[in-house]
């Protein structure tokens, strides 16, 4: 018994599928934060490796679908079982796809240009430049107040005191000028006199940046924790020279802050000129990674249609191989699978089938035999009346007159031997006719064949003609070689004997396709006065026969060949036309 | 300004390569090479318009050290020895109106003459290349490429750069022989 099992192989396929799917999702991700954080990383080798592996496996992907594409084509052109299903499946299943990923991609890239201009718009850029106006106006305004001090008159009465008593020069410049945030003095020689400041001492200078600053010249400087603009004057007055440098602290965080803002408007100004180009890049980008998903899901589909059609196929493909008398075949389904029940169904049906086919196929066997012992009876019944009629006028003779015994002993004797050879004949036909061997199929030219065949009764079949018609050479089919040149002697035999004068008997075969099989139809035809119809009937059973000296089981014998090759026989007949014989045998498969 | 720098370098007894967008000398001091690239394939005024509208153009000079193949395994072609990748930034700071040069080492020079400016961005000066611990310098000659990108892409615009719409050229290849002392 054959077990079909639905092939897991399609399932294996669409989980390799989605794990591949899931794997380039997580790549895409990966890449897009890396792309977005780090551009000089993202150019290097593993990305550009990333991005050649994509476009190999888009190239492999298309690849694998124009495959499946050309073999749906084939099914189709075939004629498979399910295949317009399973183009109907795949429309529907491309159609999802389309309808969910074109609306998505349309939507995001929108979305993300709408995002663009809302978040990064011209009112914004314009907001920011406004603001960085501002700082630099203040910071301006800081040094302008610096410099205007320290060259005011004011500032100069106060240092008229700072030999004497710089804590309170100190004290009176910061009541002066609430900005300044320390006071630093040196002498010329650059040796501190004297510091003082709000707070920490973030702005003290030691002595060689002292030694480097400039006169006058406002500068921005800035320590860890502190920025800060600073400007030296000095003092030259009767008690001697010194270097006054003041220091305005800068607002806390005022560097970080005017650096977020310079790299905001850098951002900005890079989005105002090239929004078109990125635009493009989103797209090309969204495009990169979408495409090969896309393949993924139409090659889904197509492992999708497959398994959803298989089931079905293989109850089709079974149903045929039982139609065509093979109740071996049973297929092994997946428990909690839907169609299960349908399966579970089918395997009792055809095992319903098979014991009933075996049950009528006993009960013709046994029949047949009864027909056939029938028949051996009635014909081995025939030659036994004329035996024992003259066996018993031998005897009268012997007994009335043994004299004369001569006159009649040789005409009953050679009665009887005639009879006895007759059945000999009978007995040695039968005996074939149930001993008929086991085929040794091997590979066949049709046409040698038939010409052996033709061959034997061409030379004695005197007046009649036998005549070749589309007998291609090429055909080759499967078959035991000796009980196939019988089947064509008995047909030519019969054929040759049918024709009463002169006629032809025509010899054609012909291709045909049964489903998937292939077959050779050969045609024997003669132009004899054909077959009675109360005959049609019995022309293929065992004994029958309309001929004075036949047997009755050259067509029995042929009829058993062609079965036993997995072939048919039929005939056609027309009184006074002549009959036709058909036989299909399966073609040997072309090599 | 390439018959300056041509005439220049001549006389410095430098090896030179020279081009409409390119010049390249290295002169030797003992086991130590200075190279010395300028680049010429700008656009004065737009680079000086996108600084000072506060973008920040980049320059990096690709240099690869080469060591010719000699012998049986010729073939195989030269080897890489080593290869350095100095890269300048340019900007202007808001606050003091001046032009910057960011280097690698996060040292920032300030200008105030614009053409100084552009000469020192575009001009790679007496970078050192050391001499391989293993094989003197002899034999050997340097590749330099210089990628000049008008603008440095910020996220999300870095995108662009996968695309190659970053606004960067890369000039040839040049190649400059070290001479044997």
């Amino acid at each position: 018994m054959k077990m079909r099992r639905r092939a897991g192989s399609t399932l294996t396929g669409l989980i390799s599928l989605v794990i591949v799917y899931v794997i380039i999702i997580i790549l895409v991700l990966v890449l897009a934060n890396q792309v977005v954080s780090d551009i000089p990383k993202a150019r290097e080798l593993p990305v550009t490796f990333i991005i050649i592996l994509a476009i190999l496996f888009s190239l492999v992907l298309i690849g694998i679908i124009v495959v499946n594409v050309i073999r749906l084509i084939r099914e189709k052109a075939a004629g498979r079982p399910g295949v317009n299903f399973k183009f109907r499946l795949l429309m529907f299943f491309f159609l999802i796809v389309i309808l969910s990923s074109v609306p998505q991609a349309f939507l995001s890239i929108n979305f993300i240009n709408s995002a663009m201009h809302a978040w990064f718009g011209s009112r914004v850029g314009e907001a920011l430049r406004g603001g960085l106006s501002v700082a630099i106006e203040t910071y301006n305004d800081s040094i302008r107040n610096l410099e205007e001090f320290t060259e005011g008159r004011l500032f100069e009465s106060v240092l008229s005191d700072l030999d004497r008593n710089p804590e309170r020069t100190w004290e009176n410049v910061k009541s002066l000028n609430p900005e300044v945030d320390s006071m630093q003095v040196f002498d010329t020689g650059f040796k501190e006199l004297f510091y003082a400041g709000r707070g920490d001492e973030g702005t003290r200078l030691l002595r060689s940046q002292a030694t480097e600053s400039q006169e006058g010249l406002v500068i921005k400087d800035a320590t860890e924790e502190v920025s800060f603009l600073r400007i030296r004057k000095t003092v030259d007055n009767s008690q001697g020279k010194y270097y006054v440098i003041l220091s305005s602290i800068l607002p806390q965080g005022f560097d970080e802050s005017a650096a977020r803002l310079t790299d905001s408007i850098e951002s900005i100004t890079q989005l105002e000129r090239l929004q078109t180009n990125f635009m493009f890049a989103v797209i090309v980008f969204y495009s990169f990674f979408s495409f090969p998903l896309l393949l993924l899901s139409i090659l889904v589909s197509f492992l999708l249609a497959e398994e959803i059609i298989r089931p079905i196929v293989q109850l089709e493909d079974a149903t045929r191989r039982v139609a065509e008398g093979d109740f071996s075949i049973r297929i092994l389904s997946r428990s909690r699978d839907d169609l299960s029940l349908l399966v579970s169904s089918f395997n009792s049906m055809v095992n319903e089938l098979e014991h009933t086919r075996l049950k009528i196929l006993q009960t013709e066997k046994v029949a047949a035999w009864q027909e056939i012992a029938q028949q051996l009876a009635h014909e081995i019944k025939n030659p036994l009346t004329p035996i024992k009629l003259s066996a018993e006028r031998l005897l009268r003779k012997f007994r009335q007159n043994p004299e004369n015994l001569k006159d009649v002993l040789e005409s009953s004797v050679s009665s009887i031997i005639a009879e006895v050879d007759s059945l000999n004949t009978l007995l040695t036909e039968f005996r074939h006719f149930s001993r008929l061997p086991e085929p040794h199929p091997e590979r066949l030219q049709l046409y040698d064949l038939v010409k052996d065949a033709a061959a034997l009764y061409s030379r004695e079949s005197g007046e009649v003609q036998i005549k070749y018609e589309d007998l291609d050479r090429n055909i080759f089919i499967k078959a035991d070689p000796v009980q196939l040149k019988q089947v064509f002697a008995n047909l030519f035999k019969n054929a040759v004997e049918a024709i009463d004068g002169g006629g032809s008997v025509f010899v054609r075969a012909d291709l045909v396709k049964k489903g998937n099989k292939s077959y050779c139809r050969i045609q024997i035809q003669d132009t004899g006065s054909g077959i009675e119809e109360k005959h049609h009937s019995s022309v293929f059973n065992p004994y029958f026969t309309t001929k004075q000296h036949g047997t009755g089981l050259g067509l029995a014998i042929v009829e058993r060949i062609v079965f036993d090759h997995d072939g048919q026989i039929w005939f056609e007949t027309e009184k006074d036309a002549g009959t036709t014989f058909f036989i299909d045998l399966p073609m040997e498969p072309e090599e | 300004m390439l018959l300056f720098f041509f005439c220049a370098a001549a006389a410095g007894g430098q090896t030179l390569a020279v081009s409409d967008e390119l010049a390249a000398s290295i002169s030797r001091n003992h086991d130590r090479l200075r190279l010395s690239v300028d680049f010429f394939g700008y656009d004065r005024d737009e680079f000086l318009t996108n600084v000072n509208e506060g973008l920040k153009p980049q320059i990096t000079f690709q240099i690869k050290v080469y060591r010719k193949a000699e012998g049986f395994f010729k073939f195989l072609g030269d080897r890489l020895v080593e290869e350095y990748h100095p890269m300048f930034e340019a900007g202007k700071d808001p606050f003091l109106s001046r032009y910057v040069i960011y280097e690698d080492s996060d040292k920032k020079t300030l200008y105030t003459d614009p053409a100084l400016f552009l000469k020192s961005f575009f001009r790679l000066r007496d970078y050192p290349i050391p001499q391989p611990e293993t094989e003197p310098l002899d034999g050997h000659y340097i590749l330099v490429q210089v990628v000049y990108k008008k603008i440095r892409l910020l996220p999300p615009l870095n995108i662009l750069s996968l695309v190659f719409m970053d606004q960067a050229e890369k000039s040839e290849w040049y190649r400059v022989e070290v001479d044997e002392e």
